[in-house]
């Protein structure tokens, strides 16, 4: 097999891979969110956000551990 | 990371589109904007740091990222207040009341925030194109 369908094959295989793992599941989110046709009360939009996180904690390294003397979970 | 930002978010921004056509009463429509773009913003910063992890977006990009992420964090806030207040003003004054400060107020601030995350989305795809 030629080298350059080798690479399209492996760059369909990332995109598709990319929309199933990102794609499919926000998509899935966002259809629970929005499906229902009722007045959203005051506690409902209150209730948004309370989630989101910092956009730094996205970028944080997964063994990253708190500096000595930083907040961290309580004892 | 390259073009897999421009599939993800096609889609994400077509159901986006959808739920901003829809045809609902402004705090449902500003409600949905809101959680969409929550959404959006979630997956984009989790895709955006799992490729910052696998090495394929350098500081200065992630800098970047970040810049444009926390200017609409600080938006989206701005809106969700807004169309708090709204909805509070209804409540209190009633449904017939005239409530257009307000309105005006909500439908600034959600249009600031959905300006804000264009602005993140097309840096993000600009990145995905390689550019």
């Amino acid at each position: 097999m030629p080298k350059s369908e080798l690479a399209q094959i492996t760059a369909i295989g990332n995109v598709t891979a990319a929309a199933l793992e990102y794609g499919i599941p926000a998509i899935q989110r966002i259809l629970a969110k929005v499906q229902t046709g009722d007045e959203p009360t005051v506690e409902d939009l209150e209730a948004l956000g309370k989630d989101m996180k910092d956009p730094e904690d996205y970028f944080k390294k997964p063994d990253a551990q708190p500096a000595p003397g930083s907040e961290g979970d309580p004892v | 990371m390259k073009r897999k930002f421009v599939n993800v978010f096609v889609c994400c921004l077509f159901v986006f589109g959808m739920a901003a056509c829809a045809e609902r009463s402004p705090v449902k429509t500003a409600y949905d904007i809101l959680a969409t773009s929550e959404i959006l913003y979630d997956t984009g910063l989790t895709f955006a740091g799992d490729q910052y992890q696998a090495g394929k977006i350098d500081e200065d990009q992630k800098q970047q990222i970040i810049d444009y992420a926390s200017r609409f964090k600080v938006a989206w806030k701005a809106a969700q207040a807004a169309v708090i207040t709204y909805k509070k003003a209804l409540r209190m004054r009633g449904e017939n009341a005239d409530v257009s400060t307000e309105d005006i107020a909500m439908r600034t601030a959600v249009n600031a925030a959905k300006a804000a995350q264009n602005l993140l989305l097309e840096y993000m795809t600009l990145l995905s194109k390689g550019g």
